[in-house]
């Protein structure tokens, strides 16, 4: 995958949609058992929000930034990677975003993108592709979800 | 690619060597004054870009042109990785008239190691080590920009960077909200059907092992779902979905779905914990080494 850029390639790999049915249908599985009809329906929404985004970040791999800053975020909330970074550490990244003189642009997909404020440009976008990916087969697969539950009622 | 690169090195050197009587030697070890170097390093999971760093020999002695003499004989050039594009935007020919530009030559025995990625400075332009490194990164920038060009619809009339990150950044907005959407639209359906659909899509998939597995979930075996049930269950789901590649999809076989099921599926109890505020997961959470990795990684 090194030489990637030299080839000039995708580096992206398509996502493997049977992964990500398979764990997001098991996420949704166990919030059925478990989370009774005492939990709101936005409660619920809530819930399912944040398995799609951590089945997401589970079916796209260990190798990506945003999907450790998503797992993570799960497990201890409000520390992203950027936040448990050191104090002298947090300034020097900083720095480094502010040397280039960043546009707003860059500050919005950073607070987009999981993860992005610990990055840098070029491979936040390589960040951005690949979260882009697997966003629009997760979608995908939720809208696929949906439609069977509407056929079936 | 690495032949073109020789071709263009080749022709390139012709004329250099003509005025071999030109050139002084730099130092014993003869590297060039300019290089600017990438170094691409091979864990660059794109965590953590690459720093630049810049290595420059003895720009203070050195003389005017660069010797190539040393480096045109014989030398193999197999860490010569060349960013493609500063070569596709201006032809070697125009540097090869250029005879008394510095051109960075760079076969030397680091190249080989380390993996350099070197970059020729064009004609016209400053061959400041800095800004062949801010030329660099530009062009990775702009590389990169052209990957998600791709990859966003409806961003192939729009040129320029703002524009693009503009639309990148509404198609990724839209996209989290339409997870937003659909999360919304499943909790509210989800207590009205009966959840049958999904213990048995989710069984049939657990069924699909030799049940070693399906033990340490905890889930409630009773339902036991016959073979071809499952299967065609399968099939449906995945043929409503249209996957992109739905050819393979639809006939998912055995070992598909049974390397699937091997992955370690207790790290979901550890996640869901969080997720689920009551405790009715029943699993011990078990750190499976996915999770460790990810762990190790942030250290």
């Amino acid at each position: 995958m090194h030489n990637n850029k030299c080839l000039k390639e995708n580096p992206n790999p398509n996502p493997n949609q049977p992964l990500l049915a398979y764990h997001f249908i098991q996420a949704l599985t166990r919030i059925n058992l478990t989370a009774h009809t005492t939990t709101s329906t936005k409660q619920r929404s809530h819930i399912i929000k944040h398995a799609a985004y951590v089945s997401m970040a589970f079916a796209a791999g260990n190798k990506r930034t945003w999907t450790h800053a998503v797992l993570l975020h799960n497990r201890f909330p409000l520390k992203t990677r950027f936040h448990r970074l050191s104090g002298s550490r947090r300034s020097f990244i900083m720095s480094l975003s502010r040397n280039k003189k960043t546009h707003r642009h860059a500050h919005l997909l950073r607070s987009l993108v999981p993860g992005g404020h610990a990055m840098e440009f070029s491979s936040l976008l390589m960040e951005t592709a690949n979260y882009i990916q697997y966003l629009t087969a997760q979608v995908r697969l939720m809208q696929c979800i949906v439609e069977k539950f509407d056929m079936h009622v | 690619m690495s032949s073109s690169i020789r071709r263009e090195v080749s022709s390139d050197w012709d004329p250099l060597l003509a005025m071999d009587h030109n050139m002084n030697f730099i130092g014993s070890s003869g590297f060039p004054p300019f290089i600017a170097g990438v170094v691409n390093s091979s864990n660059d999971d794109g965590r953590n870009d690459q720093v630049p760093s810049l290595s420059c020999f003895g720009l203070v002695d050195s003389p005017e042109f660069p010797s190539v003499a040393d480096n045109v004989k014989g030398k193999k050039r197999k860490g010569f990785t060349d960013f493609g594009a500063s070569h596709s935007r201006s032809p070697v020919i125009k540097t090869q008239q250029k005879i008394d530009e510095k051109k960075p030559k760079n076969d030397n025995a680091d190249a080989k190691k380390e993996d350099y990625i070197h970059v020729r400075a064009k004609r016209g332009q400053a061959t400041n080590s800095h800004s062949l490194a801010e030329r660099v990164r530009r062009e990775k920038i702009s590389e990169r920009m052209r990957l998600l060009q791709d990859l966003v619809p409806g961003c192939n009339k729009l040129t320029g960077k703002a524009m693009m990150l503009d639309e990148i950044i509404n198609y990724v907005q839209s996209l989290q909200r339409q997870v937003e959407f659909l999360s919304m639209k499943l909790a509210a359906v989800n207590p009205e059907v009966n959840f049958d659909v999904e213990q048995i899509l989710s069984k049939d998939i657990l069924q699909s092992q030799d049940g070693g597995n399906s033990a340490a979930l905890g889930f409630g075996q009773a339902m036991t779902i016959p073979h071809q049930q499952f299967h065609g269950l399968m099939q449906t789901e995945m043929g409503i979905c249209n996957m992109p590649n739905s050819g393979g999809i639809l006939r998912l076989n055995n070992s598909e779905i049974s390397q699937m099921a091997q992955i370690p599926t207790n790290v979901w109890d550890q996640d869901l914990q969080n997720l689920v505020p009551m405790g009715f997961i029943g699993n011990p959470p078990i750190e499976s080494k996915e999770m460790n990795g990810s762990m190790k990684a942030e250290l």
